[in-house]
């Protein structure tokens, strides 16, 4: 479960969010929407726990009922898919996705190469990731993200890259998957047809 | 403006072009270039030697292998007339070199003030047991010496027991430059000239002497007992004598060698040694050697060289390089064949530092050929 | 004008090109030819079997100088890439530093009458050094240490173009937002990334600690002594032996220089193989910020501790044990330099700055006359592997042989031309980056705008990139200004830098004026990297 109470962002004495406070629960998905540049990556960036220098920020944070203001992203539980996510250089595609599965758990090749498989991107499996399209670019960091099995997830504009046929496979795949692990997820979109019909809206 | 600035362009040029033939004689020396004391005096004398119109130029070098291959390469390539060196400061192996392969002019013993030198005096005319024949001229003389901290130690070793006995007991404050050096090789020349029985096999080639060759045998033995309690265990040399100098002047050693006798005398007026700084040698004799000029086979300013040679061994120049205020390189010339006027330049100011003169017996370098044998010996023994 | 721009539009590079790649091809053919049709095959392995020790000794020194150097100018890096302050610019001068004083320096500090046993003394009352027992094994550590620091500025300033390039902040969020920790992203994502663009800074330190003199001789062992050592040794000597395992010592330092670099890039596969699958390293937190600052102080400290003796040293008279500050004062050391080397300690700048900028407008004019910039970098790498392969002992020595051969060409010509060879990695490589960094955008939009590449240059190109020039032009500078082997080798002392009479004072008895010297020697490269750094300090990290 993530909670945020009374969240305020502010640029240089400009207010972007003003006592903003919502909570999701397991299972649940929201939507955050507004202009550009109302503060739907920042605030992302907030919960996560990566804060930038320019900004000013107040409100808590609560994981599980549990305060994480004053922890490390690696540490609160919390997940992101950045806009312009990041594979690692020196890893081909399936060594990506193992790193980034659960520390606790051994490196499963077979769950990755089904999750892979689902997308039809398994031929892409041992590929350098420099090959690879925008597109295919894309949909491996939402595997990636999808086998780190997280419980609060933040993502912030995931379908952007894909041509219509690829989004409806990919937001199938995604959708099932995050339902799959009662993730508690928050997805920032300003393109309404990416919002699925029984997602909540946070509006900014 | 304009004016002022093309009045200024001409004067250079003809300045510049003036200057240039002001000393039309050009005189390229090559000589080791690691001593301030030797590069002023050369500097020095390149002064003076103005007055007769030649411009004498220092090219310092690190070692006079350099030249000898410049040498070399120039006979390859035919080059008999044009070389660019036209003197050179040479002895040893580097001698034999050239002396081998044609690369000397000679005969450069013809010159005015050869007659200040004892053409007798086999010391002089035998480089490392090769006979000199004209190809080059002495200039400085050589002695191996013991520089000592006299603070540290009371009594010199002045033979090769005391040496060992002074080792023994005072571990880690002696050591000697690293073989192939070639002031390490003579001191173990030294030793084994302590050694021998018969110091006359040491003039004779190494080859004369049966295999396995016992003197040598003998003085790896000796060797190898001092060696542990040597600087640093024996496990780690001095690259040079000059290294040594700040070592003792510091006291990491009390005891060093040396080949110059002033030398102690040198570094304490410079500030490298500390005053209380002496020399001593073997009692019963000690390696001398000299050192020599020589002028390349294709120099094309063979004349001037041959100028620029009588004044370095003349009396005034002579006097000026052994006195210790300036470099405190012996003499090679006989101060019987000079004037009284001329002989007392060379009472220079009486020094404790220095070797106390005609104490220690003058021996000639062995044979050549030992060298090479006693480095090779070395390098199996402790590489 | 119009021959510039047709100069632009002909395929101009690819010729010069040619007459650069055949003139490397043909040193390298020329020492090849030399060993091999003068090789005793008997010999060589005779020479092999004794030479083993040595052999082991060099490899093993210079591998582990070099995997040190990496480890620690990547904490250092690391530190200063995050903390975004102008020390990495204070770093940038230390590149400045002469390696024979630093050398000199090194063994002024630890000997048992060095600086840090007169501190010692200080408390423990001695007035006599303790007893030196140092043998090859400290020697080796003090070998491998000073040579892993020495090399770490040079390291740490490509370092750190690298970590923006590869945008490393990024890199740690997104290993962050995945679960992992600082010590994972670190370790497991940014220095496997970086390493792998470091390939070519790495292979200069590996063919530098082959290839040097002044550290091998003055800190390395002595039984043996290093290759590099024995290579000089036995151009120079009269002893017969020596002499003939020259031939035998070619081979075996390019074969010893190609066997660490593959090790090398086997240990760095082997390494990125490991962390990529670690997963204990996710576990803690620990940004090893603390352990780049301790040794960013350390490199700071020794250096600045190594000039201030070096200092003392120059204007110190009798400053004898345990004494720490001299006893009496003289400007003697620094008034002979004067009068005897001012006009080399000039002309030598002028010779460096001219080879340097010659050198920085020849990789230019390739680039820019190229119509295709791709296959120009492709050469230019293999002309800088080419180089940089061949340590540079054995490639002046080549030199040397040819200059032999082709004796119409004079010697200062082959002296430039040893230099000019041995700068154009650096400046290849460094240029690179540069052109690299550039935003293509900028290029692409004159292009849209139908500015000619000439003006594209002048206009957009130069101004964006001036202070990456400034610091190639530095780099290339103090590198080709303490080059000394040269005027050994090739010119056989007929030539020289002033770097060359420094190192034949430190050969003497006369400390003071070698470190006169030495201080001349620091000044010109120094001053130019402090104006290097005062610009980077506005403008970069």
């Amino acid at each position: 479960m993530l909670e945020c109470k009374n969240l305020n962002i502010y640029k240089e004495d400009i207010i972007l969010i003003e006592n903003k406070s919502f909570i999701i629960q397991k299972s649940e998905i929201y939507t955050l929407t507004g202009m550009s540049g109302a503060g739907k990556s920042t605030l992302l960036k907030y919960i996560c726990g990566i804060e930038q220098k320019s900004f000013t920020y107040k409100g808590e944070i609560l994981v599980n009922q549990q305060s994480v203001n004053h922890l490390p992203t690696n540490q609160r539980g919390v997940r992101m898919i950045f806009q312009n996510d990041l594979l690692f250089s020196h890893m081909n595609v399936i060594e990506n996705l193992l790193f980034a599965m659960p520390l606790k758990e051994k490196n499963n090749k077979e769950e990755a190469l089904t999750l892979l498989s689902q997308l039809k991107l398994d031929h892409l499996s041992y590929k350098n990731i420099n090959t690879l399209s925008g597109g295919e670019y894309s949909r491996i960091c939402l595997v990636r993200m999808i086998i780190n099995k997280p419980n609060v997830l933040l993502v912030d504009e995931p379908f952007n890259n894909l041509d219509k046929k690829t989004k409806n496979i990919t937001k199938d795949f995604f959708y099932k998957n995050i339902s799959e692990m009662n993730c508690a997820t928050l997805i920032v979109s300003h393109n309404l047809e990416d919002i699925y019909s029984n997602d909540k809206i946070i509006e900014l | 403006m304009n004016i002022l600035i093309k009045l200024f362009i001409n004067v250079f040029f003809i300045y510049f072009i003036f200057h240039q033939n002001l000393y039309s004689k050009k005189i390229n020396f090559h000589a080791w270039g690691g001593s301030v004391v030797i590069n002023n005096f050369i500097s020095q004398a390149s002064q003076n030697l103005k007055k007769n119109n030649i411009d004498l130029r220092h090219t310092k070098i690190t070692d006079i292998a350099e030249t000898v291959k410049i040498l070399l390469s120039d006979k390859k390539n035919n080059n008999l007339k044009n070389g660019k060196i036209d003197l050179i400061w040479v002895n040893g192996e580097n001698f034999q070199r050239l002396k081998k392969n044609q690369l000397l002019f000679g005969p450069v013993d013809q010159i005015k003030n050869y007659t200040y030198i004892n053409r007798r005096d086999a010391s002089l005319h035998s480089d490392f047991g090769e006979p000199v024949e004209g190809l080059e001229v002495p200039w400085g003389r050589a002695q191996f010496v013991l520089i000592y901290d006299s603070q540290m130690i009371d009594k010199p070793p002045q033979t090769i027991s005391q040496l060992k006995h002074f080792i023994t007991n005072n571990p880690g404050r002696f050591t000697y430059p690293q073989i192939p050096n070639f002031h390490g090789t003579t001191f173990l020349k030294q030793l084994l000239y302590e050694m021998v029985e018969d110091k006359a096999i040491l003039q004779q080639p190494f080859s004369s002497c049966l295999s396995p060759c016992k003197p040598i045998t003998d003085l790896m033995l000796f060797l190898q007992e001092i060696h542990p309690f040597l600087w640093n265990k024996g496990k780690r040399f001095p690259k040079s004598i000059s290294e040594t100098i700040p070592m003792l002047s510091n006291r990491e050693i009390w005891l060093t060698i040396n080949f110059n006798p002033n030398a102690a005398a040198t570094n304490v007026k410079n500030g490298n040694l500390r005053d209380v700084t002496r020399t001593t040698s073997f009692m019963n004799g000690a390696i001398g050697n000299t050192h020599y000029l020589a002028i390349p086979f294709n120099s094309s300013k063979k004349s001037a060289s041959l100028q620029v040679i009588n004044y370095l061994i003349s009396p005034q120049s002579q006097a000026d390089k052994a006195n210790i205020e300036i470099w405190g390189d012996p003499t090679v010339l006989d101060l019987n064949k000079m004037s009284a006027e001329q002989q007392n330049m060379f009472l220079g100011k009486q020094s404790i530092h220095v070797l106390p003169s005609n104490k220690f017996p003058y021996l000639l370098e062995p044979h050549h050929s030992w060298t090479e044998a006693i480095e090779n010996e070395w390098l199996k023994t402790f590489n | 004008m119009n021959g510039l721009r047709h100069l632009i539009k002909s395929n101009f590079s690819y010729w010069i090109f040619l007459v650069l790649f055949g003139v490397i091809a043909l040193v390298i053919g020329n020492i090849c030819y030399q060993v091999i049709s003068k090789l005793d095959t008997h010999f060589f392995l005779i020479h092999f079997n004794d030479l083993l020790s040595s052999i082991s000794i060099t490899f093993f020194n210079n591998i582990i100088a070099t995997i040190l150097a990496v480890i620690i100018a990547f904490l250092i890096t690391n530190y200063l890439y995050n903390k975004k302050s102008f020390k990495s610019s204070f770093l940038i001068i230390l590149i400045s530093f002469p390696h024979i004083s630093y050398c000199i320096g090194i063994i002024y500090l630890f000997a048992t009458s060095g600086f840090f046993a007169r501190l010692f003394a200080l408390f423990y009352g001695n007035d006599i050094p303790f007893i030196s027992e140092r043998g090859d094994t400290s020697s080796s550590l003090i070998y491998v240490i000073s040579l892993a620091l020495r090399e770490v500025p040079f390291l740490v300033l490509i370092g750190l173009s690298v970590l923006k390039k590869i945008n490393a902040l990024q890199i740690q969020k997104q290993v962050l937002v995945l679960g992992h920790s600082n010590l994972s992203a670190l370790l497991c994502c940014i220095f496997p990334i970086w390493l792998k663009s470091m390939t070519l800074p790495i292979l200069i330190i590996v063919t530098f600690c082959f290839s040097n003199y002044e550290f091998s001789s003055i800190l390395g062992p002595q039984f043996p002594h290093m290759i590099n050592v024995k290579i000089i040794d036995s151009w120079y000597s009269t002893n017969f032996n020596l002499a003939q395992q020259m031939n035998s010592l070619i081979i075996i330092t390019i074969l010893s220089s190609i066997l660490a670099l593959i090790t090398l890039y086997t240990l760095m596969q082997i390494l990125n193989g490991y962390l990529k699958n670690q997963k204990f390293l996710g576990f803690g937190n620990y940004n090893l910020f603390l352990l780049g600052k301790i040794f960013y102080f350390i490199v700071i400290a020794l250096f600045m501790i190594i000039l201030f003796i070096t200092s003392l040293l120059s204007i110190s008279e009798s400053w004898f044990f345990p004494t720490i500050m001299p006893s009496s004062f003289s400007l003697r050391g620094f008034d002979y330099m004067v009068s005897n080397y001012l006009w080399l300690f000039f002309s030598s700048i002028f010779i460096s700055s001219v080879i340097s900028i010659l050198c920085l407008l020849f990789v230019v004019i390739l680039i820019e006359t190229s119509k295709d910039t791709k296959n120009i970098y492709k050469f230019l790498f293999v002309i800088s592997l080419m180089i940089l392969v061949m340590p540079q002992n054995i490639m002046l020595i080549s030199i040397a042989n040819l200059m032999e051969q082709l004796a119409f060409f004079s010697v200062s010509l082959w002296f430039y031309f040893s230099l000019f060879i041995y700068i154009v990695p650096y400046t290849y490589f460094m240029l690179k980056q540069s052109y690299d960094d550039l935003n293509p955008q900028y290029i692409h939009s004159s292009d849209i705008l139908g500015i000619t590449r000439f003006k594209s240059f002048f206009l957009i190109k130069l101004p964006m990139m001036f202070n990456d020039f400034l610091l190639i032009f530095g780099v290339s500078f103090s590198v080709c200004f303490y080059q000394f082997l040269q005027g050994i080798i090739v010119t056989k002392g007929e030539r020289g830098l002033f770097n060359n009479e420094v190192f034949i004072l430190f050969s003497g008895e006369s400390i003071q004026t070698a470190s006169a010297g030495s201080m001349m020697n620091f000044l010109p490269a120094a001053l130019i990297f402090m104006i290097i750094s005062l610009r980077y300090r506005y403008v970069r990290v």
